[in-house]
């Protein structure tokens, strides 16, 4: 094969530029539609939650006392992510069918990332009952934090820079919600800038990285 | 060498680019690249019949549908390709 050191650079560089395209092809057609699905519950429980606790009359909370504001923060919260959780799942099932990028039912990096989520979710549980927090904004934070770090990790895993940056965006923005922004103001903070990064990250891969018809 | 043509190196470039076991479907990768339906075909046959590819011929919603995925040997194909022009640039 004849080629000079010139042709042989420049092959060299379509090909890393073809393959960081296909990552953000991937991210577009892949990922950024659960990043919207997400940031959307996001945002919706952290505004219902800043809603139900500013807007609800003060008898309702003497009446039930600190457990029953728990309790019906725990409602907004599990509806919500109950409702994203089926919807993933569906989009999943959806993608594997007939995505245009599609994993196989084997593929390696799904079941690890399954078992990456399922023992991490474990240790979430078990760290927040050991610890036992009666803050709700703490331990909101440690549960944000706990999943950016398992963006962080699928974005490690799977080549995709946008989850790093996210995981690692989202977690600056918590702790300074946790730390200096009030708490009155904690889930509006957080519904723009966890559930709206998540949502704005999302539409700007589907809007720029996208393969265009 | 099969894969030294630039519209073949390009199509190898895009499915090394996707997670090993990952597929791809016809009609985003010729969006991707900008080929016509018969040119991509037939890039797409010949890196075929080097068993450098598989594609998977399927129907969706009673639709037509072929995804295409790298197999072992193009993986490795690719890689020793990459090695040359990385060899040439050193001035090996």
């Amino acid at each position: 094969m004849e080629m000079n050191q010139e042709t042989a650079a420049q092959q060299l560089e379509m090909i890393n530029e073809i393959k960081a395209g296909t990552k953000r092809v991937v991210t577009a057609e892949v990922t950024c539609k659960y990043l919207i699905m997400w940031g959307m519950a996001w945002s919706l429980g952290y505004v219902f939650t800043h809603l139900y606790i500013t807007k609800t009359p003060i008898w309702f909370f003497e009446m039930f006392s600190q457990a029953g504001r728990q309790a019906g923060i725990s409602i907004i919260w599990g509806v919500l992510m109950g409702a994203a959780g089926v919807m993933q799942w569906l989009m999943v099932k959806k993608d594997l069918k007939s995505g245009a990028v599609r994993p196989t039912q084997s593929s390696k990096s799904s079941k690890q990332m399954f078992w990456f989520w399922m023992v991490l979710g474990m240790y979430s549980f078990a760290a927040l009952a050991i610890l036992s927090p009666r803050d709700e904004i703490q331990i909101n934070s440690f549960m944000v934090i706990t999943i950016m770090f398992a963006y962080v990790m699928m974005g490690i895993w799977g080549g995709e820079k946008m989850m790093i940056w996210l995981g690692l965006i989202i977690t600056v923005n918590t702790l300074i919600g946790y730390f200096a922004v009030p708490a009155n103001y904690y889930s509006v903070w957080m519904a723009v800038m966890a559930g709206g990064v998540l949502f704005g990250a999302g539409i700007f891969g589907k809007i720029f990285w996208a393969v265009k018809s | 060498m099969i894969i030294h043509q630039p519209a073949r190196l390009k199509i190898m470039s895009v499915l090394m680019g996707l997670e090993i076991q990952e597929q791809v479907d016809f009609s985003c990768l010729k969006k991707m690249l900008g080929f016509t339906d018969g040119n991509l075909g037939a890039h797409l046959i010949k890196l075929e019949e080097a068993e450098y590819l598989y594609i998977e011929k399927t129907f969706v919603d009673r639709k037509p549908r072929s995804f295409i995925s790298i197999t072992d040997k193009g993986r490795r194909a690719f890689e020793d390709y990459v090695a040359v022009l990385q060899g040439i640039i050193k001035g090996a």
